[in-house]
């Protein structure tokens, strides 16, 4: 008896370091991105600056609920006028790094464009028919650097997004946005 | 036995399915300039339609029948000519049906479709656009668009995205 458990053990264990080294999820990336001190690191709480007013539609309140939070990634390489090596390194090898981990995700491509310099990926995972649990735009310039951007939420619906949008039942606080990009530029 | 012959159909099955397009070499081409557009990214467009006028919605009930677009653009001699091969490879293996041809210069400009449902649809429509020019002249495009797609609406679609080539599109209607 003692035995099979062991056995079970290892077999779980062996299962779980497998399945750990296979893939780096994008939630880890975005995590190990956080102790990096070269990447610009940023998560965002839609309701930070996006609050509803008085009387809302309980469709609005779903909409802005269904929505979770923002991360984002990026790497500036037009701090100083000239670009070093070691800038121009990192941002290569980080960008291929990055594009392993999206392909290695399993998300659904929605828009890709590719030039000798410059892409925009736009990817996103379906939770059901035509609902959105995840949304990936990644994005990147050799001459100035890369942007990852995610979207996690829960089966956000585009076309109640669009509908609530044109409701006008919220505010948005541009003070709070103009902070943001304060501090991270 | 046949558990085997069930395992073997089960594993490759995904590969037959999502086949690899012909034209995707392309978009890892330093030299190519690539847009892919999905399928579903046209149906989540779709469902952001606007209830508004009748041009827009024109727009979104064309957009809602396209399953993919994808455009390469390339200035570079050895790319173009390679695009020509396999542009001409492929439109022999699909069996297109020509649908316009145009010479000025050194420009060449091939439209062939996929015939649909009737004269007005088609299934698939590819366009290559060779210029044979020297220099900067020198360029390579294909546009490859799948779907349920209505020729009279589709030329309005593409210029109104920009899509090169869009001029021709109009004018191979007219000539059908």
């Amino acid at each position: 008896m003692m035995n099979l458990l062991k056995k079970i053990i290892y077999i779980l264990t062996v299962c779980f370091l497998v399945s750990c080294n296979s893939n780096t999820s994008i939630q880890e990336y975005f995590v190990n991105a956080k102790d990096n001190d070269k990447l610009i690191g940023l998560d965002i709480d839609p309701g930070m600056f996006v609050s509803l007013k008085e009387g809302a539609s309980q469709e609005s309140v779903d909409v802005l609920a269904s929505i979770g939070k923002v991360n984002i990634v990026a790497y500036r390489l037009t701090e100083t006028d000239s670009i070093s090596k070691a800038k121009v390194d990192f941002y290569t090898t980080e960008r291929l790094k990055i594009k392993e981990v999206i392909k290695n995700n399993d998300l659904e491509s929605l828009f890709k464009f590719n030039s000798k310099e410059k892409s925009v990926s736009l990817l996103y995972k379906e939770s059901g028919s035509e609902l959105i649990d995840e949304v990936i735009v990644f994005a990147y310039d050799d001459t100035m650097g890369f942007v990852l951007v995610r979207v996690t939420g829960d089966n956000i619906d585009p076309a109640k997004i669009i509908k609530v949008m044109n409701s006008k039942e919220f505010d948005v606080s541009e003070g709070k946005i103009k902070d943001l990009i304060k501090k991270v530029m | 036995m046949k558990t085997i012959y069930t395992l073997i159909v089960l594993i490759f099955a995904p590969f037959l399915v999502s086949s690899q397009s012909v034209f995707d070499e392309f978009e890892n081409d330093d030299e190519v300039m690539s847009v892919v557009v999905t399928q579903k990214a046209f149906k989540l467009m779709s469902r952001f339609a606007p209830k508004g006028d009748k041009e827009t919605m024109e727009y979104f009930e064309v957009i809602d029948q396209l399953n993919d677009l994808k455009v390469y653009v390339t200035k570079n001699t050895k790319t173009s000519d390679k695009m020509k091969l396999v542009a001409e490879k492929y439109i022999s293996s699909k069996k297109l049906v020509q649908l316009m041809r145009m010479k000025e210069d050194k420009k060449n400009v091939m439209i062939y479709v996929k015939e649909g449902v009737n004269d007005d649809y088609v299934e698939e429509l590819l366009m290559f656009i060779w210029n044979k020019g020297d220099g900067s002249q020198r360029q390579g495009i294909i546009v490859s668009l799948t779907g349920n797609i209505d020729l009279n609406k589709i030329s309005a679609l593409t210029s109104h995205m920009n899509i090169p080539g869009s001029e021709y599109l109009n004018n191979a209607k007219k000539n059908k």
